[in-house]
């Protein structure tokens, strides 16, 4: 399935729908995955391919939408025809936006990655991993990936955009019993870390836990290590930086728009033009995507949005549009979202304190109970260690934690300047470009 | 026709090394509609596909795609990647003998959701949400889920299985956000996170009589943003079905995966507290605790003729008189503990996934007497009602829970006053240790739970939990 195939499946949607407006989208995807657990391969290896069509149309304030994964010419007429049915069947809509036209047009080259990710380096990593496991008396778990997706976005207006992408990915884990250590690692053709030494760090770190103990609840001063900076902003993504959450008014960014509620060192954003994402430049709806401030030097900014949430809201279309049957909850999302780094390397930051808590990663974050604030619960996970400098005093266990996120970020002292490539959980291609946090008063316990 | 071109893929396999292999192919067809407030989304999507997974050399091959001209390159790949993976370790794959099995299941439904017009569907949502009006909701939610599903199975051992799903979902939900704080509450019926969910048909959403429920939710909504607290502190708490769903979702029916318990899902969900040396000795909860794995439960979310592996669906219990005597296993990891058979639980989402070991309905058996009896039993404490928050421990072990309101009750009656940011949480086997008891049939609902995440690549799974009311002594509760 190349960019023609996928040009001609738009184009027989298009020339089968007679309504006013109509928009398609097509996506192609093949994902090659190794799934490795207790020192074995499991659950495959795998490799899917799939390929979705979805079309909306419109006719005056009424819009209606149907998908199919199945592109048979029978399935695309059939998929048309129930986008009129559920068109003629909709409320008319309370606010009316302008389709991208011709000119919004963009192509972009395939990212080629297959120099730095292929079979015989994917091989390697899984052979590297259990090596070492073994070596070490430890089991051997993680995944090892390979994303390809082709977008084309098209519509009546002429607008018609492709791209094309690959993404690599690689959880690397070592573990005994209850002690845990992980990494994860994302490539694109600007980010390619070095799997070796990740794997040579995590057994150093397994190493050092020798016997885990109970971190009683308290107040603490910890620094968050990436993965768990990528889990707090992932969560506050979700409450705080849609379009979605404004309008119900429980974003806490866009009910605060414009105050500066944070320390200066703070900033977060949504960009796509980070060499080192794979970003797509235009969203499912075509319009092009811009870089987004949610938090620009400690203070407020705004919430991504589709075109329709920002027609309602009086806001510039962000270009965040998700697919169709997304369109309206959560209907934006940022997936690109990169918090920027400070003016001190990590290990400087931690050399010089003098008693405190890291914490590599959070596990099953929730924060439904008190969405505006993120008042999040969660677990640590992957190494809890009690430091002095760069030196571990003791080794806990996993810990239950309860603090609002937005406090935390009030109370960050200071921000890494190193910062790291983490791959969405279930976006491919998104991500999270993040410091390390040294945060004061962060809340152990329920 | 489509039995035999699954069976001309698993014979290529074979021709090409594969000392095993089974094929499926699967359509699905879904409806989900929504209003909110006076928008309506209406979102339809078929799918149609086929996979197949083979053993070479004792390791796993696995590949899908929608293109079924592609039988002879489909197979190709997954050959190859069971070499690769071969290659590339040292275990070998062992599988638990299975019943050779030629045979069709279709689920019990009065009236196929698909044949009922758009517009009825959605003259129920309208009027539900119309009759939120006046409360100052900033959200007044109603929805419908139909699913319909074909499966067709053939393995190289001669298992030859059709089987066809009907499944109906439905809820309404009322969100009030307080303009000054930010403050955001909402109540939902019969349950958040969609509603209700069954292997029926349109006789569901009939039954659930959303519009008669509509104004009381709204209702409470705005009520919980005056209302105080939930207190922190230890008190003994009743547990509604909904919420007993997820409890028993949660702290038994995940860490009674075998494949968790080995392992499998280290690095992604967890592992499990349920390790082999305890089955069969240790102590999961009180005598009043028995939970069991029952696909065959009609009408149950999780139920099924066959799964994934074509084993017959039959019950296993998974707790019993508060021990735990059983797993979720599959062919594999039933053959990896040297089980005699597999509990018959993998599943798979959608033809592009390889089958995992998932839930079924994993259900909690019922106790004696109603709910004003349990209300009786309990004296003073609180009613917990409908999930909101959930997190839990990486292996299972412990558990921190918000709900949408607590009612208050006091001398076994349930006094009108009600709480917000009510949560409760606490260590797995010290909380099944203090059910005290729990309702009969009477007040037993088999809860559908349409969004079960596992795997990687990430599989939705439906499962369904039968739930009662339960009693529980000294919780932590608040926080």
């Amino acid at each position: 399935m190349d960019r023609r195939d996928l040009i001609n499946i738009a184009g027989k949607v298009l020339s089968l729908s007679e309504a006013p407006q109509t928009e398609v989208i097509v996506t192609y995807s093949r994902r090659q995955l190794v799934r490795m657990a207790v020192n074995r391969i499991v659950h495959g290896p795998v490799d899917i391919e799939k390929i979705s069509v979805s079309v909306r149309v419109r006719e005056g304030q009424r819009v209606g939408y149907a998908s199919t994964e199945v592109p048979s010419d029978k399935s695309l007429a059939d998929m048309v025809e129930m986008a009129y049915y559920t068109m003629r069947n909709s409320n008319p809509l309370d606010t009316l936006w302008e389709m991208p036209g011709e000119d919004m047009s963009i192509e972009t080259d395939e990212a080629d990655i297959s120099g730095v990710w292929n079979d015989e380096v994917r091989g390697a990593i899984v052979r590297t991993l259990f090596d070492k496991a073994e070596s070490l008396g430890v089991e051997g778990h993680g995944t090892v990936s390979t994303d390809h997706m082709a977008v084309l976005v098209a519509n009546s207006e002429g607008l018609q955009s492709y791209a094309e992408g690959q993404f690599g990915a690689a959880k690397l884990m070592l573990r005994k019993d209850r002690r845990e250590v992980q990494d994860i690692l994302a490539f694109t053709p600007g980010y390619s870390p070095d799997w070796q030494a990740s794997i040579d760090r995590l057994g150093q770190n397994i190493a050092k836990m020798k016997k885990l103990a109970d971190l009683p609840p308290g107040d603490y001063n910890v620094v968050l290590g990436p993965q768990a900076v990528s889990e707090l902003l992932s969560t506050m993504a979700y409450f705080s930086f849609t379009a979605d959450a404004a309008v119900k008014g429980m974003s806490y960014v866009y009910r605060n728009k414009g105050q500066k509620l944070l320390p200066d060192h703070i900033t977060i954003m949504d960009n796509w033009r980070d060499r080192r994402f794979a970003g797509m430049p235009f969203d499912f709806e075509g319009a092009h995507r811009q870089a987004v401030y949610f938090v620009m030097r400690g203070a407020m900014g705004t919430v991504v949005n589709n075109l329709y949430f920002a027609k309602k809201m009086g806001e510039k279309p962000t270009g965040h549009a998700l697919p169709f049957d997304g369109y309206f909850s959560p209907g934006a999302f940022p997936l690109n979202v990169v918090m920027s780094g400070g003016s001190r390397h990590s290990s400087e930051i931690m050399k010089d304190l003098d008693d405190y808590i890291y914490i590599e990663g959070f596990h099953y974050v929730n924060a439904f109970l008190d969405p505006y604030t993120v008042r999040a619960t969660g677990l640590t996970r992957y190494g809890t260690y009690r430091m002095k400098g760069s030196e571990v005093v003791e080794v806990y266990d996993n810990a239950r934690f309860l603090q609002s996120f937005w406090e935390a970020l009030k109370n960050t002292v200071e921000v890494s300047s190193d910062t790291y490539l983490i791959p969405h959980p279930y976006f491919s291609g998104g991500g999270f470009i993040v410091p390390y946090l040294y945060i004061e008063n962060f809340h152990i316990g329920a | 026709m489509m039995f035999d071109v699954l069976k001309g893929a698993v014979d290529r396999a074979l021709s090409l090394g594969a000392t095993f292999a089974d094929a499926r192919a699967k359509s699905i067809t879904t409806e989900h509609i929504s209003v909110e407030n006076d928008r309506v989304d209406v979102s339809t999507e078929n799918s149609l596909g086929w996979n197949i997974r083979v053993i070479v050399d004792g390791a796993w091959g696995f590949a899908s795609t929608y293109d079924f001209s592609k039988i002879d390159e489909t197979v190709r790949r997954a050959v190859a990647l069971a070499q690769y993976a071969s290659k590339n370790m040292k275990y070998r794959v062992k599988l638990a003998p299975v019943p050779v099995v030629k045979g069709e299941w279709v689920s019990a439904y009065e009236k196929d959701p698909f044949e009922v017009p758009l517009a009825e569907k959605l003259d129920i949502l309208k009027e539900a949400t119309a009759r939120m009006e006046g409360f100052g909701l900033v959200r007044r939610y109603g929805s419908m889920s139909f699913r319909k599903e074909e499966t067709w199975f053939v393995s190289s051992e001669g298992a030859r299985i059709y089987q066809k799903f009907i499944e109906s979902g439905a809820g309404i939900s009322a969100m009030a956000v307080d303009p000054t704080s930010g403050d955001v509450q909402t109540r939902s019926y019969p349950n958040s996170f969609g509603g209700q969910y069954m292997k029926k048909g349109w006789e569901l959403i009939k039954e659930l009589r959303l519009v008669s429920h509509a104004k009381d939710i709204a209702a409470e909504a705005k009520a919980l943003l005056s209302a105080p607290e939930l207190p922190e502190g230890r008190a003994d708490v009743i547990i509604d079905p909904y919420q007993m769903a997820l409890q028993v979702h949660e702290t038994c029916g995940h860490p009674t995966e075998l494949d968790r318990v080995l392992g499998e899902e280290a690095s992604f969900a967890g592992t499990s507290f349920l390790t082999p040396d305890k089955l069969g000795k240790f102590r999961y909860g009180s005598p009043a605790v028995s939970i069991v794995a029952d696909p065959t439960v009609p009408h149950a979310l999780g139920g099924f003729g066959y799964d994934d592996e074509g084993v017959p669906a039959h019950r296993t219990y998974l707790v019993r008189d508060g021990i735990f005597v059983g797993y979720l296993s599959s062919r594999e990891t039933a053959a990896m503990l040297g089980l005699q058979s597999s509990g018959g639980a993998m599943r798979a989402e959608g033809w592009w996934n390889i089958p995992i070991v998932r839930m079924t309905s994993v259900n909690l058996l019922p106790g004696n007497g109603s709910l004003d009896d349990l209300l009786s039993a309990l004296g003073d404490g609180y009613l917990l009602s409908t999930t909101r928050n959930w997190s839990i421990a990486d292996d299972r072990s412990n558990f921190h829970f918000g709900v949408e309101v607590a009612y208050e009750v006091k001398n076994g009656k349930l006094t009108g006053n009600i709480f917000k940011k009510a949560s409760y949480g606490g260590k797995t086997v010290e909380f099944w240790n203090s059910a005290e008891a729990f309702t009969g049939e009477e007040d037993y609902v088999v809860v559908g739970v349409p969004n079960c995440g596992k795997g990687e690549p990430m599989q939705t799974m439906r499962v369904s939990h039968g739930a009662p009311y339960g009693l529980f002594r000294g919780v932590k509760v608040g926080g």
